[in-house]
């Protein structure tokens, strides 16, 4: 375990060390989220419901969602597809250390990382604007929440795995990345709350694993499901962890066998 | 003139041959990029679903305008410069700019051209049918004149676009080691898709810092919707002529202080 921490700690570290770098990747963060908060705060004028949702309602699901991603979408498991094709990934087999284990280390320096600019840059936001935040009381609400952003971060972690296992057989792991990417923006729902889009489309939504990183932990932290939805979804999101753990288990032992070092 | 449009022609020709060789990249690239073309029009969709106008236009008009986006910004801006703005770090943390200055042509124009994502081009083309398609359903009526203005006002848009752009990266010089610079910019980019009255919605005054960003997809689209005046066409070209310049002088500047890769 004390070789993760050091893993852990080292990516902090290295992030310090490239500070411009990382403070502009959270000054991009928080373009997107000024952008879509007022985009939103006079879209819906108070006093007004847009798809149920009131002003306050959906400024906050907006923060929750800015926030949760910090956690959940933080990453630098995207190296792991470098690793493969550059053929690094077999200094890592001769090591007594777990690869997936090496990367998750890294993904929660950077998350912690994260988290602290987020809540910083959180602050800074709250005493310019004064939004309304809902803070939530109920403790099981927030346990429920906290558990439910674990999830997802399992889930956008093994998503990530499968994604970097591209290169064992292609060089193009970037693009599929791209695409991933594009495609939680909204599938997740980081922009709005996809219970707005039309009934059949959510009820999909909700089948994927993706409405669970962050649509799912924002609207159990704002008590908007009952205690059987809230159950039913920490459900299918582990039920997703076992599906993509299954694969990830697949692919990555046939990608190794396929695997030929290119570049070593 | 003829020289650098020779020279243009000929990096076309290369930069085909490459996408053919990548094919993977290729339809990777264009699956990417027709999904981030949805993406902005869906939001547009949801955005405007219950309001009959938004910013001051109407849901009809907001439509065209993310047309438009997709058109210029979309898919003419990122297939034409995008990729060479992405290579700029590169170029400078690598010393690879020492290769380019060495070359017989204008810097500027080297640095901005190399690359040209040419699939790009079928995003343009699916969002011409798009733009065409809700203009005939708002029966709006596009003249002669309104669709000249629109390709004249788009033109230079895009150098707007452009120049912004150039200034910006052309911090690299001094900072070689920011290699995200541009995410910065595609941020920024994702305001050209709203009107800029959105700058009035956002109450903090740095954003208009943005307001250049703003006219690079709406002035074009109050052309072709017969919504121009004389002042929108007056700022547009303005803010194109005044940060070209200026981009182009900064540019020169900094290269007194390129150290190529050891410095």
């Amino acid at each position: 375990m004390k070789k993760y921490i050091l893993v852990a700690r080292n990516m902090t570290i290295e992030i310090f060390t490239y500070r411009l770098n990382f403070a502009m990747w959270r000054a991009r963060v928080v373009l997107n989220l000024l952008t879509t908060y007022f985009l939103w705060s006079s879209l819906i004028p108070s006093g007004r419901q847009f798809f149920g949702y009131s002003s306050s309602m959906m400024l906050t699901y907006i923060l929750g969602s800015y926030f949760v991603s910090s956690f959940v979408l933080s990453t630098r498991s995207f190296g792991m597809g470098q690793d493969i094709i550059q053929g690094d990934l077999s200094n890592f087999l001769i090591r007594p250390l777990n690869y997936f284990g090496y990367w998750f280390a890294k993904d929660i320096g950077d998350k912690l990382m994260n988290i602290i600019f987020t809540i910083c840059e959180f602050t800074i936001i709250v005493l310019i604007l004064k939004p309304p935040f809902f803070l939530q009381q109920d403790p099981s609400l927030i346990f429920f929440s906290i558990t439910a952003i674990f999830f997802g971060i399992l889930i956008y972690f093994l998503f990530n795995i499968l994604l970097a296992s591209i290169g064992f057989w292609s060089q193009e792991v970037w693009a599929p990345r791209f695409i991933f990417a594009v495609l939680i923006n909204f599938l997740a729902g980081n922009l709005f709350p996809l219970d707005i889009l039309p009934k059949p489309i959510f009820v999909v939504f909700q089948a994927l694993p993706f409405s669970y990183l962050i649509y799912f932990p924002v609207k159990v932290y704002l008590g908007k499901l009952g205690q059987q939805s809230i159950l039913l979804g920490l459900s299918i999101s582990i039920t997703w962890i076992f599906i993509l753990l299954f694969l990830v288990n697949f692919v990555w032992r046939k990608g190794l066998r396929d695997y030929a070092a290119y570049g070593k | 003139m003829k020289h650098y449009f020779q020279i243009y022609l000929l990096l076309i020709k290369l930069n085909y041959r490459r996408s053919i060789a990548n094919r993977a990249d290729l339809f990777t690239g264009l699956f990417g990029s027709l999904s981030w073309g949805v993406f902005s029009i869906v939001s547009i969709y949801i955005l405007s679903a219950r309001s009959s106008s938004v910013f001051g236009w109407s849901r009809a008009e907001l439509f065209i305008l993310i047309g438009v986006f997709n058109i210029m910004v979309g898919s003419t801006f990122r297939m034409l410069f995008s990729r060479n703005f992405e290579n700029f770090s590169k170029l400078m943390r690598y010393g690879e700019l020492d290769g380019v200055l060495l070359k017989p042509l204008d810097t500027q124009f080297a640095v901005s051209t190399q690359h040209i994502s040419l699939y790009v081009i079928i995003r343009a083309v699916i969002a011409c049918i798009y733009t065409y398609i809700v203009i005939v359903q708002s029966n709006a009526v596009v003249s002669f004149l309104s669709f000249l203005s629109f390709f004249i006002l788009a033109i230079i848009g895009l150098i707007l676009l452009y120049a912004c752009w150039f200034l910006v990266m052309t911090l690299t010089v001094w900072l070689p080691d920011i290699y995200n610079l541009d995410e910065i910019l595609y941020s920024t980019d994702a305001l050209t898709r709203y009107p800029p009255q959105i700058l009035n919605a956002m109450k903090i005054l740095v954003f208009y810092l943005f307001f250049p960003f703003t006219l690079v997809v709406s002035t074009p689209t109050k052309a072709l919707l017969h919504k121009l005046s004389v002042l929108d066409v007056v700022i547009l070209v303005g803010f194109a002529c005044g940060l070209l310049f200026i981009s182009r002088k900064f540019w020169k500047f900094a290269l007194r202080y390129y150290t190529s890769a050891s410095g």
